[in-house]
């Protein structure tokens, strides 16, 4: 498969006429670069991603205001229109917005790399034992997986912090429960149609470990798609963090959350749009680029996700 | 042979006659080049193919996997993805019976072509469990052939005149119980009945010529000689030109009148199947042959040493000559076809003594006198 | 490995002598897969993919199973390997049965597999190396003797040693064979299992994959278990035959017994149907009428001889008894023909 990708793929002429030898050995990743580079929306969602994360990592020092962050109050600024000192305005209370959308990404990124780091490994390793074993392991897994795909994500979060308290650490507990289900899925299915492959039946005759067929075998196989919908997740999670913020159940006051963000300057719409439309716009930067660094990825791979 | 070539004009405008197409050649394929833009470099892929299929004629196109044999084919059909296919050069005439004249398939509209395709030429598809689609009864699906035919035809038949004759071709086929076939879905009959169905289809509408790509090779050898009879018969009555394009060497043989060999994208060898069965001349015929397993138990299992050529590099000259053992240093140039008989022709420089001593005679046993190097690999 | 030649064996074989014990002997194996329906699953049928299976396999010699699609011959191999577990019979290794060979380590090191398909029989994800690396891994050897191994192993199935590094897509359908027959090699087994190695490569491919494995067999003295179904493959490379049809063994005996005088009427059928490539072979062919009709489905085996319905030379009481093997000539014909030329 991948031999006649490769041979269908666009030309990219060399600069200089390698000998033949040498265009066979040229290693994967550079056809990867090349092919990825080719596709317009990858390269546009790698690059947003990119900001977004350079953004929240250095948020100290990019942000005009730093301290502006948590609580600050300097009411002689409050509901400043966007000028060449405050670039987004200013909030409520006279902070600079462009600095809390900066420190903002730290939290929606934070949320990403907790649930995602907590669902991901989780629900991929439910999904190969319930793939690879079969029987009863299969069984019940799979039903609890069933049982958890049934609730709407948005729904089961709403429940979890109402009845625990509405603090940023059970908003992403709430998000993590309800995550891993959409990986097991993914996995299983791609576990099951390889578990026939012939190379399987090879490390059984060998007689490899079942610990050896699971994670060296079978896991690095489903690695691409996994990677694929990860990225996509990771929009998702952003969206779902800042609707619970919005909402009042997520990430508290003084918290620079996006979602928080939002439904403060709600209130203060259409007169002062800035205070709402600027976080907005940065939610919807954020999903944008993992969702089409995500199709690319997905196209790069050719996996199906779902 | 020069009073058999063709003397007419064209009398359609997409079209151009060739001076040396055959009254009663079917498809004529002349000097076929097609070439494939990859990641690392131009692949030709198709350089210079020309073959013949006749009338009542059954032709064979042989040659291992990667040989250009499929591509030919897709040309011919006008299925070949350009992009990243390329058509360099050459021409695929086709002349349908009661046509005066050839057409060009690679210059008509996709229309007229399309048109021809579902009305004149045929294919077989090789795997009989997916060129069937599992949701329609077999019966809506031949049913479906006839009516886009019709629409194209400018014919209307009714419903009952439709079913009557695809009953009746289910029957040509020799499917037992055709009225029950024809409410059958294709999970419920078994991979012979399949491939036969297959056959009824590219029956449906009266053909001229019939392609088929392997046909049989997903069945087993039992059912497979089946299907191969069945073809064979009704090739034969329906006055019919058949291209079998395989890689099966016995089927060809069983199966065809003429053989064309393949190698690299060019044809190697042809001629009558008998006759090239029976005295290879070409060394990659040879050593084909002497690859397959024999029934009376000769064993040679020298294969053919090295690979395909990368066919972005491809080596100068005769394209199988760096695996050839009896490779010359002429061999870097092309070899031009040589005329062993009245039909059976070989482009190998081996034969190609006529051409330098002027005596115009085939050597069959000559000497690799001009050996300067080894190119054997 | 003489330490494990057990003297006890089964009683039909109680004359067999140190030197007659077979590597490999297959004895009465079946395998029934049962069909599931409905919301239960439950078992309405089963699938006889393999019935009542038996036969041997000496030290140094090459048996082929030959046969259509749906005879058994795949399962068969998978049971001797262990991938399936047999509903009946045993598989026994130098006279010992070979009980659970899931955890039978030493029983994996002596018998190895080569499979069918190139493109699906090495991990794309992992380079050729890795792959040989995996049975090295699990037979133990030494981490300080892998890469010499991993050369050594190429060296023999005659790949440079810069295919370590490659990964699959970089390889042609015969180099993936190659590496696939290095990974077997590498546990340095006795018997190597080859199921169909060569169908899915050209015939100049399979050529040298033939001769490669013709000339392993002689160094390093190992025993194959042929799976094919291209007779003319198996007539050159199988020392003996057994023909399998429905999931039996309809006739057994070497090749070149079988091949010339066929006994058995779909043997004559299978041959007779053959293409072949020269008018000299057309001789070898049983002239008869070819068979017609297709397998029947191994869900509905039909009872009696379950080739009756086929059969051009079918009996009345072929429909209704299962003949039993007869010794006919040199080989073994499970027939009703031959019924009376063994009575008398």
């Amino acid at each position: 498969m991948h031999e006649k990708r490769d041979f269908m793929s666009v030309a990219r002429p060399p600069l200089t006429l390698p000998a033949p030898e040498a265009t066979r050995e040229r290693p994967a990743w550079q056809r990867n670069w090349y092919r990825f580079s080719r596709n317009p929306s990858a390269v546009i969602g790698a690059v947003l991603v990119l900001l977004v994360v350079i953004c929240a990592l250095f948020a100290p020092v990019i942000a005009p205001f730093p301290e502006h962050a948590d609580a600050f109050v300097d009411f002689r600024n409050r509901h400043q229109p966007p000028s060449a000192a405050h670039w987004f305005g200013t909030d409520n209370v006279g902070r600079d917005v462009l600095s809390r959308v900066l420190f903002g990404y730290r939290i929606s990124l934070l949320l990403v790399l907790f649930v995602l780091g907590l669902s991901v490994p989780f629900g991929v390793v439910l999904g190969l034992l319930a793939g690879y074993a079969g029987g009863w392991l299969e069984l019940v897994i799979m039903r609890i997986t069933d049982i958890f795909l049934a609730i709407p994500p948005l729904v089961m979060a709403l429940a979890i912090t109402a009845a625990l308290s509405p603090t940023l650490i059970n908003a992403m507990i709430a998000i993590s429960v309800l995550w891993w289900n959409w990986h097991t899925r993914l996995v299983y299915g791609i576990v099951r149609s390889l578990k026939t492959e012939e190379y399987i039946d090879a490390c059984r005759v060998i007689g490899a470990s079942r610990w050896h067929i699971l994670f060296r075998e079978l896991l690095p196989n489903c690695m691409s798609a996994v990677l694929v919908k990860t990225t996509l997740d990771a929009g998702f999670v952003i969206l779902i963090g800042a609707s619970l913020s919005f909402l009042g159940i997520g990430a508290q006051p003084p918290t620079p959350d996006l979602g928080t963000m939002v439904a403060d300057g709600a209130g203060y719409l259409p007169d002062m749009w800035w205070q709402s439309m600027f976080p907005g716009l940065a939610i919807l930067v954020a999903i944008l680029g993992f969702n089409l660094l995500g199709d690319g990825l997905r196209d790069l791979y050719d996996v199906e996700v779902g | 042979m020069s009073g058999m070539f063709s003397t007419s004009t064209s009398t359609i405008s997409t079209s151009t006659t060739p001076a040396d197409v055959q009254q009663d050649a079917v498809l004529t394929i002349q000097d076929l080049q097609v070439s494939f833009k990859g990641f690392a470099g131009t692949a030709k892929v198709l350089e210079g193919v020309s073959l013949e299929v006749h009338r009542g004629q059954r032709v064979g196109l042989v040659g291992e996997s990667g040989c250009g044999k499929s591509v030919t084919m897709k040309t011919v059909m006008g299925t070949l993805a350009t992009p990243p296919a390329q058509i360099d050069g050459g021409q695929v005439f086709y002349r349908g019976s009661g046509q005066d004249s050839a057409q060009d398939l690679l210059r008509l509209s996709t229309s007229a072509r399309n048109a021809l395709k579902g009305r004149d030429i045929s294919m077989i598809f090789q795997d009989p469990m997916t060129a069937l689609n599992p949701v329609f009864r077999i019966g809506e699906q031949l049913d479906d052939i006839i009516r886009y035919a019709d629409r194209r035809g400018g014919q209307r038949r009714n419903r009952r005149e439709r079913k009557a004759r695809v009953v009746d071709v289910l029957t040509q086929v020799r499917l037992p119980d055709p009225q029950r076939i024809y409410n059958s879905y294709p999970m419920q009959l078994s991979g012979g009945m399949r491939q036969r169905v297959l056959i009824a289809m590219a029956l449906l509408n009266e053909p001229t010529l019939l392609i088929a790509d392997e046909p049989g090779t997903a069945l087993d050898v039992t059912t497979q000689d089946e299907i191969l009879n069945l073809l064979n018969d009704l090739v034969v009555d329906k006055h019919l030109a058949l291209l079998m394009i395989t890689h099966n060497l016995g089927v060809v043989r069983e199966m065809t009148d003429v053989v064309y060999v393949m190698y690299a994208g060019r044809i190697i060898e042809s001629g009558p199947t008998a006759e090239l069965f029976a005295a290879p001349h070409h060394p990659y015929t040879k050593a084909l042959l002497a690859c397959v397993p024999k029934l009376s138990g000769e064993a040679s299992y020298e294969g053919i040493p090295g690979t395909l050529p990368d066919y972005r590099h491809p080596p100068a000259g005769c394209r199988f000559h760096p695996r050839c053992a009896r490779a010359m240093s002429i061999c870097q140039t092309r070899p031009t076809e040589v005329a062993l008989t009245a039909s059976h022709k070989t482009a190998c420089w081996l034969y190609d003594g006529g051409h330098r001593d002027g005596t115009g005679m085939p050597q069959d046993q000559p000497q690799p006198a001009h050996q300067t190097g080894s190119h054997n690999v | 490995m003489s330490e494990a030649i057990n003297p006890v064996v089964d009683m039909t074989q109680s004359v067999t002598s140190f030197a007659q014990t077979p590597l490999l002997d297959v004895h009465s194996l079946s395998k029934y897969f049962p069909i599931r329906k409905g919301l239960w699953q439950r078992v309405v049928g089963h699938v006889r993919a393999v019935d009542g299976v038996s036969f041997s396999l000496r030290e140094g010699e090459i048996f082929g199973l030959a046969g259509e699609s749906g005879s058994g011959k795949s399962t068969v191999a998978r049971m001797v390997v262990g991938l399936h577990t047999p509903t009946g019979g045993q598989v026994r290794w130098r006279g010992q049965a070979v009980t659970d060979q899931q955890h039978d380590l030493a029983f994996k090191q002596a018998v190895q597999m080569v499979f069918q398909n190139p493109g699906s029989s090495l991990n794309p994800r992992r380079s050729i190396a890795q792959t040989l690396r995996v049975p090295l891994n699990v037979h133990n050897v030494p981490r300080a003797e892998h890469k010499q191994r991993i050369l050594e192993l190429l060296d023999m199935v005659e790949l440079p040693a810069s295919f370590a590094s490659k990964y699959p897509f970089e390889l042609s359908g015969g180099q993936k064979q190659r590496v696939a027959i290095a990974r077997a090699l590498a546990v340095k087994p006795k018997l190597i299992v080859l199921d169909e190695p060569t169908s899915a490569l050209d015939v100049s491919v399979q050529a040298k994959v033939i001769e490669l494995l013709l000339r392993l067999r002689d160094e390093l003295s190992l025993s194959y278990l042929f799976i094919s179904h291209d007779l003319s493959l198996m007539r050159s490379f199988a020392d003996r035959v057994g023909v399998m049809y429905l999931g039996k063994l309809a006739e057994v005996g070497t090749t070149a017994d079988v091949f010339r005088d066929p006994k058995h009427p779909y043997t004559q059928g299978l041959l007779a149907s053959i293409p072949v490539v020269s008018a000299d072979e057309e001789a070898f062919k049983p002239n008869i009428r070819h068979l017609r009709g297709e397998i029947p489905s191994p869900a509905k085996v039909p009872r009696g001889c379950s080739f009756h319905t086929r059969c051009p030379k079918v009996l009345a009481h072929c429909r209704e008894d299962d003949p039993a093997f007869v010794e006919v000539g040199g080989q073994q014909v499970r027939c009703h023909l031959f019924r009376n030329s063994v009575s008398e």
